[in-house]
């Protein structure tokens, strides 16, 4: 499990810097490409019960079995049913491998630090949680994802307030 | 090794903890043994005694040398008793002195494992393998060895017997000795070839001198190589030989000399102080000396454990060492992820045959090779799977210490019979089964077999007796533990239940097997009084939790006044399985073939709903209540009316009830693999396999379906 972290860290070097973005609705959104292992096209997906709504079951991938959460969901938007744009982007955020399907993938691009500001303290979005800072690339905003907490973020809450 | 997930530990450690325990595991089942049989062979004896003497070796050459103590203790012990056969021991002392010690040593190597340090066992338990040995010697007329160290008494070899009558047909020797690097125990080493030689000379020197007493003798050796001075009759070529035979000699060069280096000669010693040699004439021995044969044996049984080691014990742990043995010993996540890749094997293979872009093209070679691919992988599957498989006797034999130790304790007589012990179950399950076992045993010791007398006035033997059988069946393992006691007493069990408010229903309503069934529910104890070994009312549901855990199931039977029978049944592997394959709108899932009892077309008219508005399905007079699974995992499904799909009835732990699905595709085997842990559990899902078109399909988990 450690193995794929630490080849990040050497690798970070060319990959410092360099974010995904993605489009969901109206918004640009943007991840570390650290955490992105490939982007494949929708899949067929198998719906496990029981599961968030947000989770829309399971896919396979080569023989490994990944889960897929669906951003637009997740951010409480209105599904849309998936067309041929339609793109699963699979992050590994070393504990586990996980599907995001996405509306479509836009480009991979370089931000260097001082583009990049804290997202605003007010809460006001549900969403804001999810969103690490604010990338501005001329006159387009680009919300940069905290893929951690979006991936096991909710959850655990849910556990924790469970326990 | 370590590429492939090894245990992080050092192999050599690795090498040493396996060793230890098997050995350790072969040491119990003799003394088990002997004590049924009454009495301790020569060959258990030399065995025991071989074992304590590995486990020395190998605790002193990993440095742990509070294991190594013990051992010794306990070597010595049989060291004394091999030598007098023809007394009469108190064997059963023996046993249960040396048991003790086994038990501390196993303590000692789970520390080793644990990677703590190793502390020294308790001084009263050497102290009393001493006592023992001493109390021994003293009533074989020996004087006691006041060290206790091993019983060789060095004084022997002073004893001077410069024989000048021979003495010119002596020929005398230098030999400069190497041992292999790395062999460890150089001192040892140099002392067995000593041993070996003394027998065939009249004087015998060595440099360094003393090679037990002092701990550094063994670096002087690495460093300075193994002097040895003697004087022999014998011809130059045997005595050649016996030196380039001793264990790990790596070279030895030998040398005819004028004189044997003296006080009065110095220079011959050249760098080394005159008073470390010592002058070490030999007894001269009579022409068989067989009698000095045992004390250098020990050495040379190391080499030889694997031969005389019994044929029954499987992976004997000698037999690595001999390099005769065709059995190795694999680390379990090696073959963990040899049995993955063959599941992705399998599939691919369906998923290339069976490739929809072939559909309808004249292919009779490809076709021809994908045959002979669906049968090497078939074999492949086969041989992976077999390789995993280990006789369940290991387990079994566990039994037999525990049997013993609670007759003693509790008063009991019993007997345990192992019924089946070959029977062979996948590794992982093996690991899974010794604790629920152990409860069972020690459940049916504790609450099962009455007391002597209470079997005296029951008119039954005062020896009871506790079957342990296994068996395969089919898919499954059966693993039966039967004694003959008291049973179960139903009313008993029925009244601690209302008590603990466990059921509500009417007497007349519950079957025997649900109220044995309540006895595997936590917190239930009938035992009144909380004893060493059960009635904390953690032993039964604790069973119960470990083997569904794996699968499997576990089932009571008990007659009041006859015994109880309590039936586990566990999967062959947990790996691959056979299962139905059914379709609910566009999902599919998969039954385990081993849960259906059946499957039918339902008639409108069998259906019935009970007051809750539940629904049941009468068949053959029965009433079943019925499971939609569309409802039930909230799918879109195409046949809604009970006369449109397909009706499965399963039957888990003893409870059936029906699924209702769209159709049955048709049975198969697949590779279970686990839902990503995001999911953490599922109601109603155990896993989900990949089927041959690359979909997925969800496993059901058929005790976590009922309403």
């Amino acid at each position: 499990m450690a193995g794929p972290v630490q080849e990040w860290e050497e690798l970070e070097d060319t990959q410092k810097g360099k974010y995904l973005t993605f489009v969901v609705g109206e918004e640009v959104y943007g991840i570390e490409i650290r955490f992105v292992t490939e982007i494949i096209g929708i899949q067929p997906i198998t719906k496990v019960p029981d599961s968030s709504t947000y989770i829309r079951g399971i896919i396979n991938l080569r023989g490994k079995i990944v889960p897929v959460m669906d951003v637009r969901l997740k951010f409480k938007k209105e599904s849309i049913p998936y067309n041929d744009r339609t793109c699963i982007v699979v992050v590994d955020i070393g504990t586990m491998q996980i599907g995001l399907i996405v509306d479509n993938v836009a480009e991979v691009l370089d931000l260097a630090e001082e583009n990049i500001v804290p997202p605003p303290d007010t809460k006001s979005g549900f969403n804001n949680r999810f969103i690490m800072g604010i990338g501005k690339v001329g006159a387009d905003i680009k919300l940069i994802l905290d893929c951690q907490k979006m991936v096991t973020g909710e959850d655990l809450e849910v556990i924790e307030t469970l326990v | 090794m370590n590429d492939y997930g090894g245990s992080g530990r050092e192999p050599m450690l690795d090498m040493f903890i396996f060793e230890s325990n098997q050995l350790l595991e072969s040491l119990e089942e003799i003394l088990l043994h002997a004590e049924k049989a009454e009495t301790l062979t020569k060959e258990n004896i030399n065995e025991i005694f071989r074992i304590m003497h590995t486990i020395k070796g190998s605790a002193g050459m990993m440095m742990f040398s509070p294991i190594a103590a013990l051992a010794h203790s306990v070597e010595d012990l049989f060291f004394h008793i091999r030598d007098h056969k023809n007394e009469t021991f108190d064997f059963r002392a023996i046993c249960d002195l040396v048991l003790h010690a086994a038990d501390a040593l196993k303590e000692q190597i789970q520390l080793v494992e644990a990677g703590e340090p190793v502390t020294a066992a308790e001084d009263s338990l050497l102290e009393s393998i001493r006592g023992f040995l001493l109390d021994l010697q003293r009533a074989s007329g020996m004087e006691p060895t006041g060290s206790n160290d091993r019983p060789v008494k060095p004084k022997q070899f002073y004893i001077s017997s410069y024989e000048k009558k021979n003495a010119e047909n002596l020929q005398k020797y230098h030999a400069h000795v190497c041992f292999d690097e790395g062999c460890e125990m150089e001192n040892i080493r140099a002392y067995s070839l000593v041993f070996g030689l003394q027998d065939h000379c009249i004087e015998l020197m060595h440099d360094p001198a003393d090679l037990v007493g002092d701990a550094t003798s063994g670096e002087k050796i690495v460093e300075n190589g193994f002097h040895l001075w003697f004087s022999s009759k014998k011809p130059e070529a045997e005595l050649r030989d016996l030196v380039n035979r001793g264990l790990f000699v790596s070279e030895a060069t030998m040398e005819v000399i004028d004189q044997l280096p003296s006080e009065a000669h110095p220079e011959t010693v050249q760098t080394e102080p005159v008073e470390r040699i010592v002058k070490r004439p030999v007894i001269v021995m009579p022409e068989i000396s067989g009698e000095a044969e045992p004390a250098s044996e020990p050495y040379a049984a190391v080499s030889e454990s694997a031969a005389a080691s019994e044929p029954g014990v499987r992976e004997a742990p000698g037999a690595s060492k001999s390099g005769k043995s065709n059995l190795i010993s694999v680390n379990i996540q090696k073959l963990d992820m040899l049995m993955d890749l063959v599941g992705e094997i399998v599939i691919t293979e369906s998923m290339v045959t069976r490739c929809p872009e072939l559909a309808g093209l004249q292919l009779d070679v490809f076709h021809k090779s994908a045959n002979q691919l669906r049968k090497l992988t078939d074999e492949l599957q086969d041989i992976v799977m077999s390789i995993r498989m280990l006789p369940i006797s290991g387990t079994f034999q566990k039994m037999h210490r525990i049997v013993r130790d609670m007759t003693k304790r509790l008063d009991k007589d019993a007997e345990l019979i192992l019924v089946g012990e070959d029977t062979e179950v996948d590794k992982n399950l093996i690991d899974q089964l010794a604790d629920p076992l152990m409860h069972l045993v020690r459940n049916a010791m504790d609450h099962g077999l009455e007391s002597k007398a209470e079997r005296k006035a029951a008119g039954k033997p005062e020896k009871g007796r506790i079957v342990l059988e296994a068996r395969n069946d089919g898919g499954e393992i059966w693993i039966e533990v039967k004694d003959d006691g008291k049973g179960l007493n139903k009313d008993r069990i029925l009244a601690k239940a209302r008590e603990h408010g466990l059921t509500s229903k009417p007497d007349n309503e519950l079957t025997e097997k649900e109220i044995f069934g309540f006895i595997m529910l936590p917190g239930f104890s009938t035992k009144e009084s909380v004893s060493e070994f059960s009635g904390r009312g953690v032993g039964m549901d604790v069973v119960r939790e470990n083997i569904t855990r794996i699968g499997g199931s576990v089932y009571i039977d008990s007659q009041w006044g006859k015994g109880s029978t309590i039936t586990i049944r566990i999967p062959l592997t947990l790996a691959i399985i056979d299962g139905m394959l059914i379709s609910v709108g566009d999902c599919s899932y998969i039954i385990p073939t081993m849960a259906i009892r059946e499957s039918l077309r339902a008639e409108p008219s069998q259906a019935i709903r009970d007051a809750d508005g539940n629904e049941l399905l009468m068949i053959r007079g029965e009433a079943f209540p019925i499971v939609r699974l569309h409802r039930r995992f909230q799918v879109e499904a195409r046949a809604q009316a009970l006369e449109e799909g397909i009706v499965v009835v399963i039957e888990h732990e003893g409870t059936s009830l029906c699924l209702f699905a769209d159709e049955l595709l048709g049975e198969q085997h697949v590779v279970v693999k686990p839902l990503p842990a995001y999911f953490r559990q599922v109601n109603g899902i155990s896993g989900c396999t990949i089927l041959g078109d690359g979909s997925i399909s969800l496993i059901l988990d058929v005790g976590g379906l009922d309403v």
